[in-house]
């Protein structure tokens, strides 16, 4: 009896540990990440450079939002390169630089020093005035972080280009895209856990409301004449549509946070979350949201659906 | 198919793995710890006093790379107008040299774009403060010190306004979304400069910003 349970147990381990080894540890190629990387460079560019019209006006020293009062705000260990570059000069410096970077990182040149200079500059901003940062910068500060684990500079990139040009005998053929390496995987299988981790938040929170019980939720969204892009309320005698969107909402971020992991379902919950994310961001105007979430969608697309993959 | 080439790391022997068994151990503790601290970070909008302490153990980690997340997240969306409203702040005066000004942040010119959407998390935030006695003067006195100091006024009134939907009834009798009755003072105060330095006299309570809802949404 011990010895059957002992077996059981020791199979069970095994089983374990070779699934844990098979998820995290098995190479593969970092082709997906290297498109995802254009992505996030590219949102980052575009965030970066929203930023120029009004630079001096949010972080300037007669700004609106003073750094003493930062200081008192944002409680401990966040760090802004904006503590130390306070004048106006300063400031347009940092940016400057946070938008070479950005570019670096989009068009993969030196791709490693330029993803985490990126993430370096972008935290910067988001710990310089955290009360003016959303849902999009939390998305990209975890894609931007484990970008920096990964060779997200292989493909696609100026970084592979030099290398082709130099064609070392010992180096790869990176236009092949049959490179794999191990820190690709570590870095899709954290993107794609803490992805499916917000999906799971975003249903979890709403379902501690009332409002997403009764399906009332979605009205809520449409009404709120503010920030919306899209203007929807012509469906306010349209009941039962806005309950079914409110618990289709719902119910679409349950299932991708469980299902995303079936090779058979994804290639669906990723067609789904297009409209899904195109809705939200055009009904709530977060449309930074809204792109940064279609933008790490590309973690979980299939290797056949990129470009030079067999 | 061409051949899968592996690279430098990796090791064409039986195993598939390229790593060697002891460099995956320590990683996967790593991940481990980090998976860990990821988990509950994510599942603390609404901490117990146990998740609590465990942020405050994990923050030294979690905080400078921007991966905790509070409830001002909205990653719920919203929880109906008792708890998620759009909110926007306004600074006027009435006399100057170039008469009364008033301003409002956001303007609704570009809806949907980060400028717009960075300006109303600022007030949506300054909505948030006007419930905590520590904070609610900091956004409306950082706002009157930038526009007084701007427009080299001594005086002005700081209102941070919640804009309230409309349920879908008063949409079906053509209720006007922007009317008076929908636009509410969450805080309100008047602004003077004195010897150098912004005062804020706060003019109201923190008021009750969701109307009554005869019948749902």
């Amino acid at each position: 009896m011990t010895a059957s349970w002992e077996q059981e147990a020791n199979a069970l381990s095994e089983d374990v540990g070779r699934g844990w080894n098979h998820f995290w540890f098995m190479p593969s190629s970092p082709d997906d990440l290297c498109l995802l990387r254009i992505g996030v460079g590219g949102l980052l560019c575009l965030w970066l450079v929203s930023f120029s019209p009004d630079l001096v006006n949010w972080f300037g020293p007669q700004g609106l939002l003073p750094l003493e009062m930062i200081e008192r705000m944002r409680g401990e260990y966040k760090f802004s390169l904006f503590d130390y570059f306070r004048t106006v000069p300063g400031l347009w410096t940092i940016h400057a630089a946070g938008l070479a970077c950005a570019l670096a990182l989009t068009v993969g040149f030196l791709t490693r020093a330029a993803c985490i200079a990126s993430i370096i500059v972008f935290l910067s901003y988001v710990h310089r005035a955290p009360m003016i940062h959303g849902q999009a910068e939390h998305v990209l500060a975890m894609l931007l972080l484990y970008l920096c684990l990964a060779p997200c500079g292989r493909r696609f990139s100026i970084d592979a280009a030099r290398r082709r040009r130099r064609k070392n005998p010992g180096d790869f053929d990176t236009d092949t895209g049959q490179e794999t390496c191990t820190t690709a995987t570590i870095a899709r299988r954290l993107i794609q856990l803490h992805l499916a981790g917000f999906y799971g938040v975003m249903a979890l929170t709403k379902l501690a409301g009332n409002t997403w019980w009764n399906g009332g939720a979605a009205w809520w969204l449409l009404a709120r004449s503010e920030s919306r892009v899209l203007d929807l309320t012509w469906l306010h005698d349209q009941l039962l549509v806005i309950n079914g969107l409110s618990h289709g909402m719902v119910l679409f971020e349950i299932l991708f946070a469980l299902l995303i992991w079936n090779r058979r379902v994804r290639p669906l919950l990723l067609l789904l979350a297009v409209p899904y994310w195109c809705f939200i961001g055009l009904v709530t105007g977060w449309l930074v949201f809204a792109f940064s979430m279609f933008v790490a969608l590309l973690a979980f697309v299939p290797r056949e659906w990129i470009p030079g993959e067999k | 198919m061409p051949p899968i080439q592996e690279n430098r790391f990796s090791n064409p022997g039986s195993e598939p793995f390229a790593w060697k068994a002891g460099t995956r151990s320590v990683v996967s503790l790593l991940l481990f710890m980090h998976l860990c601290t990821i988990a509950v970070a994510l599942t603390s909008t609404s901490p117990s006093p146990l998740q609590i302490r465990l942020l405050d153990v994990f923050r030294p980690y979690l905080a400078p790379l921007h991966l905790m997340v509070d409830y001002t997240s909205r990653f719920h969306f919203t929880h109906g107008p008792e708890e998620d409203l759009d909110h926007f702040l306004t600074v006027e005066w009435s006399e100057g040299a170039e008469g009364g000004q008033s301003f409002r942040l956001p303007t609704r010119k570009i809806p949907g774009s980060p400028r717009f959407h960075r300006l109303q998390l600022l007030a949506n935030t300054a909505a948030d403060f006007a419930r905590s006695e520590t904070w609610e003067v900091e956004i409306p006195r950082a706002l009157a010190s930038y526009y007084l100091n701007r427009w080299n006024q001594e005086e002005a009134t700081v209102r941070v306004m919640a804009h309230v939907p409309l349920s879908t009834a008063e949409v079906a009798r053509d209720t006007d979304p922007d009317g008076e009755d929908y636009l509410r003072p969450v805080y309100e105060a008047k602004a003077t400069v004195f010897q150098g330095e912004v005062q804020l006299l706060k003019r109201s309570e923190a008021l009750e910003v969701a109307p009554a809802q005869e019948d749902g949404p």
